[in-house]
């Protein structure tokens, strides 16, 4: 029985494979995972510009494994694409993938969340965290004058720290925070894992009661906030009492709707098209030998909040997508 | 005599289904895969599953002494930190640092291991529950130990273990090789093989005939947990940096390839060959499925697809067994 099963699953396997010989340039897209909206946009948007253009690609996803994201990358090359677009899972690990890359002469282009050894990256589309957390910080004391709260005492969120984005939002929230007077009463490891921050918040929001903010260094957990808060009864829109002031990163669709709702007061809007659409864009250039002038190109960073959404319009990723 | 050896190939080739499955799928990948069949892809797939390799081969001592080890993952990241710190922090990332590293990463798997076995064979502990918990207890002294950070700037050394060759063998694949080559010994021609499969296919029956049950499972679990270690090491050379939680992720694909290679979850079956072929399947079905440009969303569907036959049959083989058992 297993020897007839296990054989006819190969055969199966043999069956499905035809010749699949990739003609033109071809874009190796390499994501870290799919849990959050900002990482579909980019891909969403990082495989239309490849079609728009007229281009192959091949999109792998890892699934927050840094051993198989390097696999992935390993098998682009193997599979001759023209250059690698990717988020790294590690910043550490990938260094690794992009010797491997260069070795291979394929260009590596960085999406999103930088390398720790950038030397080799042909280009690298980037965030700047600091200003994203600076815009937090400032929207945080306008929500705070709004409320009518004497004192911010914020709840800090961090990231994964393997991420360097996620160094960096917290340390620039931190030093914006210290500039402005704010009392940071707790901090949450989250490791960009939404079931880890809502068992690690749900336990400091036990503790804690005394606070009227919560810095969210990406929107993917807002949906775990809302849990946490509507448990503690402080899940409320501006202006009714016990609201808590939720500043915030990305830009979202779900974002979107907490701000119109009134439920959280801002995000940063990095807008995840133009990562994608500006990697693919300029890994297809770099394929046909047009390296660019600036390897590292930031992309703009928006305060989006209640009145600035409405105006927006379609011209931001969160109501589109 | 010919007819004899080339019987016994057969005999072996039908009685192995993995060995099978693999046989045609990479011959099929050969022939329809364009970029399948070159030197530089194979050496890259077997680079890849060196480590889950290495680890499924401890793993296939423990299964087969009847027991369990859901820590192996954890394992591999915590005994990669170890090493990682012991180079960085402790001395400097020099050339010197890298033996101690090496050392002190297998020390903290064969250490797993020894209480893994001490707390199963000893105490007395169910081996699921228990090494689920050391997985833990693993994962949260990883993070704490990095900050949740992985450690980079590994000494040349310790990444030429993950990067180099021997003889022009990439080396992930030469001490892959070598742990297949020692555990199958060690299973196939040695006493220890001979009561692990002992106590695995009855226990009881392997007490009464004087087989020192606790040592020899102690012994797998130790064995596992070096090999775990082992995986740590190549895993972190390969990838340049320590993850800390790099190796977790990998414990169900290890598990698989264990239990689709023939070793049983309830014990006495199996053999590191066996082991070796699963994780040879999976990777090729990984790595073709990658190089067709196959979503991720149906690779998960496939590989837990094969995974889920693979378990459902140990279990009807294990059914049958038993029944021919109380038969006979």
């Amino acid at each position: 029985m297993r020897k007839i099963v296990l054989i006819l699953l190969a055969a199966m396997l043999t069956l499905s494979m035809c010749a699949h010989a990739e003609e033109g340039i071809v874009i190796g897209i390499s994501m870290p995972s799919m849990q959050s909206s900002f990482f579909e946009g980019e891909l969403y948007m990082a495989e239309e510009t490849a079609k728009a253009a007229g281009v192959s690609y091949i999109s792998v996803v890892a699934d927050g494994d840094t051993a198989k994201q390097k696999t992935q990358i390993e098998d682009l090359i193997s599979k001759g694409v023209d250059a690698v677009v990717c988020v790294p899972n590690d910043t550490e690990a990938i260094v690794s993938s992009i010797a491997d890359c260069v070795a291979a002469g394929i260009p590596f282009i960085a999406m999103g969340r930088m390398p720790a050894d950038m030397k080799d990256v042909a280009l690298a589309i980037t965030c700047d965290n600091f200003a994203c957390a600076e815009a937090c910080a400032l929207a945080m004391a306008d929500g705070a004058a709004e409320q009518g709260y004497e004192k911010v005492k914020v709840i800090e969120l961090v990231g994964d720290l393997r991420d360097q984005n996620a160094v960096e939002r917290t340390e620039g929230f931190k030093a914006a925070a210290a500039e402005r007077g704010f009392e940071i009463v707790a901090e949450v490891a989250t490791e960009w894992d939404a079931d880890k921050a809502f068992s690690r918040l749900t336990d400091t929001l036990q503790g804690i009661d005394d606070f009227n903010a919560i810095y969210v260094p990406s929107d993917f957990l807002l949906p775990t906030i809302m849990s946490c808060l509507q448990t503690a009864g402080r899940w409320t829109a501006l202006g009714e009492e016990g609201h808590v002031i939720i500043c915030s990163i990305d830009g979202d669709p779900l974002a979107m709707e907490f701000i119109t709702s009134g439920y959280v007061f801002m995000t940063a809007n990095t807008d995840a098209f133009s990562f994608g659409r500006n990697a693919v864009a300029g890994a297809i250039e770099i394929a046909k030998g047009n390296f660019p002038a600036e390897v590292s190109q930031p992309v703009e960073v928006g305060d989006l909040r209640k009145a600035s959404i409405e105006a927006a319009g379609d011209t931001i990723w969160g109501n589109v997508y | 005599m010919k007819k004899t050896v080339l019987t016994r190939l057969y005999r072996g080739w039908t009685s192995n289904p993995v060995f099978v499955a693999t046989l045609i799928l990479f011959v099929a990948m050969t022939l329809f895969v364009p970029s399948f069949a070159t030197v530089k892809n194979i050496t890259t797939i077997a680079q890849q599953f060196s480590f889950t390799g290495i680890a499924a081969t401890g793993l296939a001592f423990v299964l087969i002494g009847g027991g369990n080890d859901l820590s192996i993952g954890s394992n591999i990241s915590l005994s990669s930190v170890a090493a990682a710190l012991v180079m960085t922090r402790l001395m400097g990332a020099t050339g010197a640092s890298v033996l101690p590293g090496i050392l002190a990463a297998l020390a903290a798997g064969a250490l797993i291991g020894l209480f893994n076995g001490f707390c199963v064979s000893r105490i007395g502990m169910n081996a699921f529950i228990l090494t689920l918990i050391v997985q833990m207890l693993c994962d949260g002294i990883a993070l704490i130990a990095t900050d949740a950070v992985s450690i980079g700037n590994l000494p040349a050394g310790y990444t030429f273990i993950g990067t180099g060759n021997v003889l022009g063998i990439p080396l992930p694949i030469a001490i892959m090789l070598a742990f297949f080559a020692a555990g199958q010994f060690a299973l196939s021609k040695t006493a220890f093989g001979r009561r692990l499969y002992a106590v695995g296919a009855n226990r009881q029956a392997a007490r009464l005939v004087g087989v020192p049950i606790e040592k020899i499972q102690i012994l797998a679990f130790v064995i596992s947990g070096f090999c775990g270690a082992a995986a740590g090491i190549i895993l972190s050379a390969r990838l340049g940096a320590a993850t800390p939680s790099a190796g977790s992720n990998s414990m169900l694909e290890i598990m698989s390839a264990a239990i689709i290679g023939g070793n049983s979850l309830f014990g006495g079956k199996g053999t590191v060959v066996g082991a070796a072929c699963g994780v040879i399947l999976l990777s090729l079905i990984s790595n073709g499925l990658n190089l067709l440009g196959v979503s991720y969303y149906a690779t998960m569907i496939v590989k837990g697809g094969i995974i889920l036959f693979a378990v459902a049959l140990d279990y009807f083989n294990q059914k049958m067994r038993t029944r021919q058992m109380l038969k006979g």
